[in-house]
């Protein structure tokens, strides 16, 4: 991918995740959200990853968004003001907690030498040959997905029923 | 210039300090979810990097597949976590008709 685009794609990426957290209406946020996990996916693409690149799209960007707008469109759409200087505490509080993380996460950066660090090759990842890994070395964390899934799927079953647990 | 891992680091790095200032500053759960999903994916793209470019000496760190494989799990749990998780929110609304975090204090001590 281009130098230019790639920066364009991560700007875009940036400012949507951005809008996220400061849009007054969920649903913006989820909006922006969308706009966010698809410039992840078109940054995996980038990283030479074709398949994550797609099940991102599908799986986050498709199946998750439509669950969060089902939430943000069942709960009342009520605008909530955004506080940034409330008494409360909480806007410095994540001022401080945001720039800190940054400058931690930044400081672990510069002095880790990145130069080391090149990359292992030009071509795209073929899916084929993900799906042998995903399939041979790590196939008992790939099976725990299922088992993850299944659990969450009946999880929601029982707490989105009518019923109570135990109502008969 | 900019395919390079400081590129994707310093951006995912971004991410996830917005997603961490996003849950903290607002009091909607849904969007406080949202800054959770803005956090994992931050954390996916410093996987993918740390794949895409390793270190000189990777005799010891094992496959290149290690990263995709973090970053799929990592996939499947924020999808599992959003539902169980927005489930929880919609029951929460339908008993009390409200979604603001600061009145759900019946657990406190």
């Amino acid at each position: 991918m281009p130098d230019i685009l790639l920066a364009f794609v991560g700007g875009v990426t940036l400012l949507a995740a951005l809008g996220v957290i400061l849009s007054k209406e969920a649903v913006h946020s989820a909006l922006f959200l969308t706009v966010h996990l698809l410039g992840i996916g078109a940054l995996f693409l980038a990283l030479n990853h074709q398949f994550l690149a797609v099940a991102q799209m599908l799986v986050y960007a498709g199946a998750v968004m439509v669950v969060f707008m089902f939430a943000v469109t069942t709960l009342s759409p009520e605008e909530e003001p955004l506080k940034l200087t409330g008494s409360d505490g909480f806007p410095l509080l994540g001022m401080v907690a945001g720039l800190g993380a940054f400058g931690a996460i930044y400081w672990g950066l510069s002095t880790s030498g990145l130069s080391g660090h090149k990359a292992v090759s030009d071509g795209l990842v073929a899916p084929s040959s993900f799906a042998s890994d995903l399939f041979g070395p790590f196939l008992l964390p790939f099976e725990g997905t299922a088992f993850l899934l299944l659990t969450a799927l009946i999880g929601a079953v029982l707490l989105g029923g009518r019923r109570q647990i135990g109502d008969g | 210039m900019a395919n390079s891992p400081e590129f994707f680091l310093v951006l995912s790095a971004l991410i996830f300090c917005l997603g961490l200032i996003g849950l903290i500053i607002r009091r909607n759960p849904l969007v406080m979810f949202m800054s959770i999903e803005l956090m994992l994916n931050a954390a996916n793209l410093a996987f993918m990097t740390f794949s895409r470019f390793p270190p000189a000496n990777r005799v010891s760190l094992g496959s290149p597949s290690d990263g995709p494989a973090f970053t799929f799990v990592v996939m499947t749990i924020a999808a599992a976590e959003a539902v169980v998780g927005l489930a929880i929110i919609i029951t929460i609304f339908r008993n009390r008709h409200s979604v603001d975090v600061d009145a759900l204090t019946s657990l406190k001590g």
